[in-house]
């Protein structure tokens, strides 16, 4: 059931017998900006870090120790053009509880004091609220960076993505975080509230009408006309290798393609199987050629960065490696392009990726993201159809898709020194 | 095949054991389209050194389970991993110190799939040169693991720890002990862990148990498996001292991470390790956790952040507890640690922090009876360690506080080290 609860706000229920549990996840929608991004990260950490009415880490714990251990945390994702913000929680069902205890009553007026009254006084943030979650966040950011793998993704995306969503971190960026003052967030704060497109996903084992209602009563947002984009294309422009070197053992390997292909394009399902193909599998090329065949790496994958029109493809590897590493994976992605894929890979790759689509209904945060999904880009697409997409794709489309991509940057980050063991 | 209900969970599950020895176990998850499946054995990266029923005893290169682990998938007939896609199955597998487990994945049809899991791993098919080939793609796995802090922190905190035992070694082993391997410690090592004795096959599944029963069992009773002395691990003399109280070694990070590492005695009674490792739960989450309102203060004071945290284990012969964090003030958090511990050991347990955390480990119980892989892993876990599911559901609801509080009286924090993990300077 999908239901608006304010203008630009919309809740959507779904009802599942399969889990012990009911999750709410609400998810704050705007524009990808290097300076919203920031202040949104650091805002999704104050939030649920403490509260007007439970206004220490103690007393959040409390509360959440009385429901039963339920859970609650913030993150930030990007969907393109779009940032988002969620904050989920989880609780058990009433089922299995055996006292008179109203917890559904008590988890929402909690989940709404979280939302509605943050730790602020005189409209401005509690000091230390924010500059400990600065700290942290800051910390967060630094720590992505010390992990080479990682590092070598971001900086890949940042030259792709150049003056493009792309190359936007979605915890944002230090020098900014640094700038930040306790004032910026209170605007941050109310924006999203008031500003924000919102989409609320519940699902679990309930009343359904009553459950609703209850939401519909303790969240209050208040209207608002909220339009934001979402998926584009990253542009189809040659950057080049680019390379740094680490200390470090393993050279580390990124390398961005453009597909030409969006999210909603009627190419997509295509362009899903062309990844599965090419390296998202264990039957994948990348796979079999790199690893198994010449035991270059460990690991090697292709990933659809899909709102941002992108294919990441990365590895880690020997120094020495690299040149032929880089040979290998070009020529997987030529042959490919000249159709050189047979009729038992495909429909391996296909069943594999059903069997996700399956699999997905079955586990409760893959039912949230794909609906969370169809609520973004505003389209009814329930998992049988895609289920149908994607089986119905042939190797023409498969080909057409490869001949589409283009290499727009790679970027290696090559281990200086070799004295480990 | 004995069927085990739990109404106060709402959970069921089927078990046997086979005219060959392997146990095997089918969970039933009604309404679900998908199945996880899984087949283990007890022998991980601690059995290095093992010893049969007649006395014969085997020497292993260290990581030599990983390594074993990587060329089951391998036959002259078929490649396992592409048959497995093939199905529309997600194959995996995992090594630890104390099992190595296959399993995979479908919300397709399982019998096949089933099937090809039982066959590729009681069989061993290969030869000197894929043994060499793998090589290569095992160091690329170390070097992966020795670029990450985190894991090089803990690793380099058991290196600091123990003389002997096999957690001074990473579950992989090294670039030289992987490089040393052979065809032949392969081959007996499989001959002496992996016979149907010695494994367990769990199934959890929305499809019906019984017929998931006879998949099994026709394709077991179609092999023959030659009668084994069934190799144990043997343990080694680890002294009570560590090697090192203080290591600091240099990686290309922002933030230098800190361990405090406590080596603590093994436990030899499966249920009195289990427990142990419940009660000082309770101590750990009530002391170093933000139920603790100091903690808001070492955050404040930037004597620790979001990366700290702790952990212990014990197994027979050997224990452990740790904890650490990132941070630039490395010796006030040494001595945050030292000083909280102090008021740990010599402090009760309060009755309101208490019934605090048994509210919360109930609800983190009924959760994880959602997770598939969890209820396997966690099944085999505590199979391996002599105790039955619910069992420690019941032992986490029973427990008393008084129990709670005797665990400190045992817990003897005199040997420790200190591991840094520093910015490189300059």
């Amino acid at each position: 059931m999908i239901k608006t609860i304010a203008e630009g706000v919309s809740l959507n229920y779904i009802q599942s017998k399969k889990f012990k549990d009911i999750c709410i996840s609400i998810n704050f929608i705007n524009k990808n900006e290097e300076k919203k991004a920031t202040e949104r990260s650091l805002l999704a950490m104050m939030l649920v870090d403490r509260c007007a009415r439970y206004d220490t880490k103690k007393k959040m714990n409390e509360v959440c120790d009385h429901l039963y251990g339920c859970t609650l945390g913030s993150r930030t994702v990007t969907y393109g053009k779009a940032h988002c913000v969620e904050i989920r929680s989880k609780i058990i069902n009433p089922l299995y509880i055996h006292e008179n205890h109203n917890i559904l009553n008590d988890w929402l007026n909690f989940i709404s004091d979280i939302l509605f009254q943050p730790l602020m006084k005189h409209e401005s943030f509690d000091a230390d609220l924010f500059q400990e979650n600065k700290n942290i966040l800051m910390s967060k950011i630094k720590r992505k960076e010390d992990d080479a793998q990682s590092y070598t993704i971001m900086k890949a995306f940042e030259i792709a993505g150049k003056d493009q969503p792309l190359s936007i971190r979605v915890r944002g960026s230090k020098e900014l975080l640094e700038q930040l003052q306790a004032e910026d967030m209170v605007s941050c704060y109310h924006s999203m509230m008031k500003e924000d497109q919102i989409e609320i996903i519940v699902c679990g084992d309930l009343d359904e009408n009553a459950f609703v209602k209850l939401i519909t009563q303790k969240l209050s947002f208040s209207d608002r006309k909220a339009c934001y984009e979402t998926y584009y294309l990253l542009k189809s422009q040659e950057c080049g290798i680019s390379r740094e070197e680490k200390n470090q053992p393993q050279t580390n390997i990124a390398m961005v393609y453009a597909t030409n292909v969006t999210v909603k394009d009627a190419d997509y399902p295509a362009l899903k199987v062309a990844n599965g193909i090419l390296g998202q599998l264990p039957s994948s090329y990348l796979f079999q050629v790199v690893r198994e065949q010449n035991s270059l790496c460990y690991s090697i994958s292709s990933n659809l960065i899909s709102y941002d029109g992108a294919c990441l493809i990365s590895t880690g590897i020997e120094e020495e490696n690299i040149d032929k590493t880089l040979r290998l994976i070009q020529e997987q992605i030529q042959r490919c392009k000249q159709g050189d894929i047979s009729d038992e890979l495909l429909e391996t790759t296909k069943k594999m990726l059903v069997g996700a689509l399956m699999n997905s209904l079955d586990e409760m945060s893959s039912i949230i993201g794909y609906q969370l999904g169809n609520s973004i880009l505003k389209r009814k697409y329930p998992i049988e159809e895609n289920i149908q997409a994607v089986s119905a794709v042939t190797k023409d489309d498969v080909v057409r898709v490869f001949q589409k991509m283009t290499h727009v940057a790679t970027f290696i980050c090559a281990s200086k020194e070799k004295d480990y063991e | 095949m004995n069927k085990v209900v739990s109404n106060k969970y709402q959970e069921c599950y089927y078990e046997t054991t086979l005219d060959n020895g392997l146990k095997v176990v089918i969970w039933h998850k009604e309404g679900y389209e998908k199945s996880f499946a899984i087949m283990a054995t007890p022998m991980g990266a601690f059995d290095v050194s093992q010893i049969d029923s007649k006395g014969n005893e085997f020497e292993y290169h260290s990581g030599v389970a990983h390594f074993l682990e990587h060329k089951m998938f391998e036959s002259r007939h078929r490649d396992v991993m592409e048959d497995f896609s093939r199905m529309g199955a997600n194959v995996n597998a995992t090594t630890t110190y104390d099992m190595t487990c296959y399993y995979f994945q479908t919300s397709h049809d399982l019998k096949e799939p089933l099937n090809l899991l039982l066959d590729f791993t009681q069989s061993l098919d290969i030869n000197e040169k894929s043994v060499e080939k793998e090589k290569g793609i095992i160091i690329q796995e170390l070097n992966m693991y020795q670029q990450m802090s985190d894991f090089r922190l803990v690793r380099e905190s058991f290196a600091a720890l123990y003389h002997e035992h096999p957690l001074k070694n990473d579950v992989g082993g090294t670039i030289q002990s992987v490089t040393e391997t052979t065809l032949d410690e392969l081959k007996r090592c499989f001959n002496n862990n992996y016979h149907p004795h010695s494994m367990i096959c769990v199934v959890v599944t929305g499809k019906d148990p019984e017929e998931v029963m006879k998949i099994i069992e026709e394709n077991q009773s179609k092999k023959k498996f030659a009668s084994i002395n069934t190799a144990k691990r043997k343990y080694v003399h680890e002294p009570k001292e560590v090697v090192k109280d203080h290591v600091s070694f240099e990686m290309d990070i922002n933030r230098p991470k800190v361990n405090l590492a406590f080596k603590l005695d093994g436990i030899a009674d499966p249920k009195e390790r289990c427990r142990t490792e419940i009660y000082l739960r309770f101590y750990f989450d009530a002391w170093f956790s933000s139920i603790n309102d100091e903690y808001q203060k070492w955050l404040d004071q930037k004597i620790i952040n979001d990366f700290f945290g702790y952990e212990f284990d014990f197994g027979e012969d050997y224990g452990y507890c740790m904890l650490y964090s990132e941070t630039d003030k490395t010796e006030e958090f040494k001595q945050l640690v030292f000083d909280q511990l102090n008021r740990m050991k010599n402090t009760p347990l309060k009755k309101e922090v208490f019934d605090q955390l048994k509210r919360r480990y109930y609800g983190e119980n009924i959760r994880e009876l959602n997770d598939f892989e969890g209820i396997a892993i966690t099944y085999i876990r505590n199979y391996f360690n002599q105790l039955s599911y619910f069992e420690i559901y019941d032992l986490i609801e029973n427990v008393t506080l008084e129990e709670v509080q005797k665990v400190m009286d045992k817990l003897d924090l005199s040997h420790f080290s200190f591991i840094e993990c520093l910015p490189f300077r300059g």
